[in-house]
């Protein structure tokens, strides 16, 4: 995993393992890596990763079962709040994007509708 | 812990430590930065009991350095500290004989880690290999206070990535409290929880490296820059 140098890395840390969630790499109920071998394969500093998964715990994301593991949510609800919370942070930023192009809402909404009408969105 | 009060030491006309005082918990890795001439090794010396302060103090776990906070502090020098005519093994040996926590189980895991050659004489050593040399040297022992004077100076990347892995594995053994000198700021920020950037003798700024980030959103080395600016306005 590549860390880009702005953000801290607990952040990132969270959005891969949300961002392998969405894209079916992890399914619900699934292990993750201990905290211990996360910080080795990384090779980043323990408490960070520790950080990461305490937060992500706070979030319902995971759970952690001593002496087991940590485990993805096996909670479908949990995992649908939190991909539509990403996918409204998605269009917050897209949106703040297209707005700096000095175009009003609805101009814009009308350049997202023939955009898709070409046929181009994939 | 290990704190540090209001320390100052000159050199000639030149306050190499003016006014620093810091806390150091325990279980954490501290990225000692700064430009050359910032103070950072003058700072790590005195903390291992190798140079006198000319004012201030440095208490370990509230006990001024001795030979009983010297023993379990693991210092590793900026300097070539191996006796150039020894072998790896000879030098392993004499640690050994040295220090009463040597652990000789872990020499040998840190020597085929790096895959290096006890036989092998250290005079004949490439700059790395010497580094890799004097990095098994430091954490063969069981200190709970590791001190590094820049261990990834001069060094090629692939022999600095490995030397990190090998202080990251080593941390999450034994959680012992670790202190490094550096200039490889982005190379080494991912390792650090806490960082204290001198310049000129001073303590500019001190933080956890994911709050600094966070509160910023800058990457370190900006936030460092805009701070050396500042101080040199």
């Amino acid at each position: 995993m590549e860390f880009n140098k702005i953000e801290p890395i607990y952040a990132q840390i969270i959005q891969d393992i949300k961002l392998k969630l969405f894209n079916g790499t992890y399914t619900l109920g699934q292990v993750i890596p201990s905290r211990r071998e996360l910080a080795k394969t990384l090779g980043v500093n323990p408490n960070t990763i520790q950080r990461a998964y305490k937060e992500m715990e706070d979030m319902n994301l995971i759970v952690t079962h001593r002496g087991q593991g940590s485990f993805i949510t096996s909670d479908a609800a949990v995992l649908a709040a939190i991909r539509e919370e990403a996918l409204y942070e998605a269009i917050h930023q897209s949106m703040g994007l297209l707005r700096s192009f000095e175009k009003s809402d609805s101009e814009i909404l009308t350049l997202i509708q023939s955009y898709l009408e070409r046929g181009t969105s994939s | 812990m290990i704190q540090v009060s209001n320390a100052f030491k000159r050199f000639g006309n030149k306050l190499a430590l003016n006014d620093v005082s810091i806390t150091v918990e325990e279980g954490q890795i501290i990225g000692l930065l700064g430009t050359n001439g910032a103070g950072k090794s003058t700072l790590l010396k005195a903390m291992a009991g190798l140079l006198k302060l000319d004012q201030g103090s440095i208490t370990f776990d509230g006990a001024s350095p001795s030979i009983s906070t010297r023993a379990s502090t693991a210092y590793l020098p900026d300097m070539d500290i191996l006796y150039p005519w020894m072998t790896l093994s000879d030098a392993m040996k004499y640690m050994r004989g040295f220090y009463w926590d040597w652990d000789p189980d872990k020499a040998h895991r840190l020597l085929d880690y790096f895959e290096l050659t006890a036989s092998s004489p250290i005079r004949q050593a490439s700059k790395g290999t010497r580094a890799k040399m004097k990095l098994l040297l430091t954490l063969s022992r069981q200190a709970r206070y590791i001190l590094m004077d820049e261990p990834f100076s001069g060094i090629d990347p692939f022999a600095r990535q490995q030397i990190a892995q090998a202080i990251i594995d080593d941390f999450i053994e034994e959680g012992q409290t670790i202190l490094i000198t550096t200039q490889e700021i982005t190379e080494t920020e991912h390792l650090l929880d806490e960082i204290l950037f001198l310049y000129e003798g001073r303590l500019l700024l001190t933080g956890q490296v994911e709050n600094l980030k966070q509160t910023r959103n800058q990457s370190l080395l900006d936030i460092l820059k805009e701070v050396y600016d500042g101080a040199r306005l």
